[in-house]
């Protein structure tokens, strides 16, 4: 490189609308400027034009390889420094083991937070959940109910020199930590009737630019450190487990973890008084994840409209119940429609049809993936129910595969998305007999005569019968009772590597790769056992982010579950 | 540890912090940690710099034995990695500098025996030619490289940084010892030119550029 080829020079003024563009670009304009800018934008073709091509231009760059460093260039560094006493050898685990956790102030600023935007102040930390904090470690009647919710104020001037740095991490993190009871509470709190639905968010849905959140003022760090140094040392204690767990978690789940103690806190925050109170002086952590159901439903009637609610208020007890179920069912099914046309919206916008749709192999890959799964011109086959108010999952599907063929399929990834959840698949054999009706049981000793009579077997599975794995699944749970009784251990399905279809086989070739030794070994030793084997390669693959072929949707897991399972706009207790 | 009071809030907030005051007092484990922290990242933006892995890594070496050399003279002021990376800069300028004043191999040559040696010029040339659609990744990623290579120094610093390290303009002044105004002329005039050299190769992916009167 000479200076020839430079195309400009540091002391030349750029271009000022290139200026504007680009800071504007790089979210560096101020918000008059901005929105200045972008009326500006939606009138002028030529500057919408312009601003495009630096932005391509720019991102173009993400072409660029990222190389890693050589295997051997922490310890080559650590080689190079003046020898002193305790030389650790730089490890791989070194880093994972102490990587810091996304600051919890900081990450409260993406999505998946309900009303980030209104910017959490940081002082709702240290308001309530303080309290909280208190009142989990001595009771909420003692400490909290008389503090109301105040911040502490600091006996005496603690001093944070004597801190020891492996707390430093759990003061930080109090505020969020202090309202929950231990990590099981944590866990439960994933499930889907609390905050799990809030927690996945589609990628073009988080803010390109973190909203700024106020961060905590050195006073108030002090302060967190002063209320940590008054809980029982017993709570400290498990206060300081609790970080533990959650921080030597793998990396997407300790974020995960994290996103939940958030969304939690921040639910907290937005309660009133009465039901905060109730939730935080819950005497054990059974109870108050009963407390918070019931607020749940509270918030959900509060929040429908008045017509509804006053319907409500009149009814039985068990018509109100009724009625609320069909409400609930209402609001699932819009829910559902609305995330659909959040994809879709997308596509509007940029022009794009959603992943994977596209390209053209992916297109044709999710059509052959529907029709060898779900079967829905195979009137026998058809795995896909088709009661419901609109023709059910069969129904569904046929619209999604319509509107795919005028170019519009938002709609069929969200169902391939939904099925996949809701019906389970297993690979089929690659050679022999497919169980999905009873006459492929007639080669069982003794079983084609039983069959010819053509008893009544039991419901589940005379429903399952046609279908695949269904009628295997169910015919499963039969096995070892009557008219079962001697084939206790019958292989309904594949169960080992050479009973699989070509590709399938192919495709444990590649997830050997993948897994550990123990999670191969894992699977290994359950070779011969159906369902369990294929089940267990089922969540591997999903594990390491791998589809496997001709039984999960194609392409990998995760960005199925970013495209189509954005988080869902809930309304209170939804 | 004990720490001192002004650092220990800072060190609250910033976990890296914490790290080095750690590598301050002498723990040799703590710094182990710290370059198996920021190895990836600082060889990264090395490599982007430099053009070349091995005085990619030379470099990135160099900043971690830095960073040990003056450990008892850190003061936490701003975020760790701004201070990591305003070493980081120092050093790779003046690397650049150094090779302009010896010239050695021509950059192109540079990563891989297996391409062709092309003068400068001639580089510059192709990038102005519409390429085919189906120009691999590889040969794209090359261009891009000739044409952040064609940017000078301080520009190609600024945009590594801003595009790979996702520094705000005040972050790259800090880094830089520039004010923020600097940064963004110097950010804006660099991606102009990576705008015009790369013009040919925006609309790859099969999507026509926006037309003239189209509603948005």
């Amino acid at each position: 490189m000479t200076d020839e080829r430079k195309p400009d020079d540091d002391s030349t003024e750029p271009d000022p609308v290139d200026a504007e563009l680009i800071a504007y670009l790089d979210g560096e304009l101020e918000p008059a400027a901005a929105r200045d800018l972008e009326d500006r934008l939606d009138a002028d073709a030529m500057l919408r034009a312009r601003a495009d091509e630096l932005k391509r231009s720019y991102d173009l760059l993400d072409f660029l390889p990222r190389p890693e460093p050589s295997p051997t260039f922490a310890t080559r560094t650590m080689d190079k420094l003046p020898v002193s006493g305790s030389r650790p050898v730089a490890s791989s685990s070194a880093a994972t083991t102490t990587t810091p956790a996304p600051s919890a102030f900081s990450s409260l600023a993406f999505a998946g937070m309900p009303a980030p935007r209104s910017g959490p102040s940081w002082a709702w930390a240290a308001g309530f959940l303080l309290a909280a904090a208190l009142a989990l470690g001595a009771g909420y009647v003692g400490t909290a109910g008389m503090r109301t919710y105040v911040f502490p104020p600091a006996a005496k001037e603690p001093s944070t020199d004597s801190l020891s740095v492996t707390d430093v991490r759990v003061i930080e993190n109090l505020p969020l930590y202090s309202a929950v009871d231990d990590f099981d509470f944590l866990n439960q709190l994933a499930a889907p009737e609390f905050f799990g639905d809030d927690l996945v968010t589609p990628e073009w849905l988080v803010p390109s630019q973190p909203v700024e959140v106020e961060k905590p003022s050195a006073a108030q760090l002090k302060d967190l450190f002063a209320a940590f140094r008054e809980l029982p040392s017993e709570r400290q204690e498990k206060i300081r487990a609790f970080d533990q767990q959650i921080h030597t978690q793998e990396p997407a789940k300790r974020d995960r973890s994290v996103r939940l103690l958030e969304t939690y806190a921040s639910w907290l925050q937005h309660l009133p008084e009465a039901d905060r109170k109730d939730v935080l002086g819950a005497p054990s952590s059974s109870k108050r994840l009963e407390e918070i159901r019931e607020v749940h439903r509270k918030q959900w009637i509060a929040a429908l409209p008045a017509a509804q609610r006053n319907k409500l208020k009149d009814l039985p007890a068990a018509e109100k119940a009724d009625l609320i179920a069909k409400w609930k069912a209402d609001e699932e099914r819009n829910r559902t429609e609305w995330s659909v046309a959040r994809v879709q919206w997308e596509a509007l916008r940029t022009g794009r049809q959603p992943w994977p749709f596209t390209d053209e192999r992916m297109k044709a890959d999710v059509k052959a993936y529907v029709q060898a799964v779900y079967r829905p011109d195979d009137p026998k086959r058809n795995r896909l129910g088709s009661s419901g108010p609109e023709g059910g999952d069969a129904a569904r599907l046929k619209e999604a595969l319509d509107r795919a063929d005028k170019g519009e399929w938002a709609l069929l990834g969200k169902a391939v998305h939904d099925f996949s959840r809701k019906y389970e698949m297993l690979p089929e054999p690659g050679k022999g007999n497919l169980i999905v009706d009873f006459e492929d049981l007639s080669k069982w000793p003794g079983f084609a005569k039983l069959i010819e009579k053509r008893p009544k077997f039991n419901k589940p599975l005379e429903q399952a019968a046609g279908k695949w794995p269904e009628f295997a699944l169910a015919l499963h749970s039969e096995l070892g009772t009557k008219p079962f009784t001697n084939f206790p251990n019958a292989r309904l399905g594949p169960c080992a590597p050479d009973e699989f279809k070509d590709e399938v086989r192919k495709f444990l070739g590649e997830l050997k790769k993948k897994t550990t030794d123990t999670e191969w070994a894992g699977l290994k030793a359950l070779e011969n056992v159906w369902p369990n084997y294929p089940r267990e390669m089922m969540r591997l693959a999903k594990v390491h982010d791998l589809s496997v072929p001709g039984v999960m949707p194609p392409g990998p897991p995760s960005q199925w579950e970013k495209t189509y399972n954005p988080a869902r706009p809930m309304r209170p207790g939804g | 540890m004990p720490i001192g009071q002004t650092s220990s809030v800072m060190a609250l907030r910033d976990p890296d912090i914490r790290l080095m005051l750690r590598v301050r007092d002498d723990d040799d484990a703590a710094f182990a940690e710290l370059v198996e922290r920021f190895q990836h990242r600082l060889v990264a933006v090395m490599h982007h710099l430099v053009g070349s892995m091995h005085e990619a890594e030379d470099l990135a070496q160099e900043v971690f034995l830095r960073v040990y050399r003056i450990r008892k003279k850190y003061r936490p002021k701003a975020k760790f990695s701004t201070w990591l990376f305003t070493i980081a800069n120092n050093l790779a300028l003046n690397a650049l500098r150094d090779r302009k004043r010896r010239p050695t191999l021509p950059l192109e040559l540079r990563e891989s025996s297996t391409h062709d040696a092309r003068p400068a010029e001639n580089a510059a040339a192709d990038l102005s030619e519409t390429p085919s659609a189906g120009l691999r990744h590889k040969e794209l990623a090359e261009v891009i490289r000739l044409a952040l290579d064609g940017l000078n120094e301080r520009q190609r610093v600024a945009i590594v940084l801003n595009k790979f390290e996702d520094m705000n303009y005040a972050e790259i002044a800090d880094v830089m010892g520039l004010s923020t105004k600097a940064v963004k002329s110097l950010l804006s005039r660099a991606r102009t030119s990576l705008r015009e050299t790369l013009r040919g190769y925006i609309y790859m992916d099969g999507e026509p550029p926006p037309e003239e009167g189209e509603q948005p």
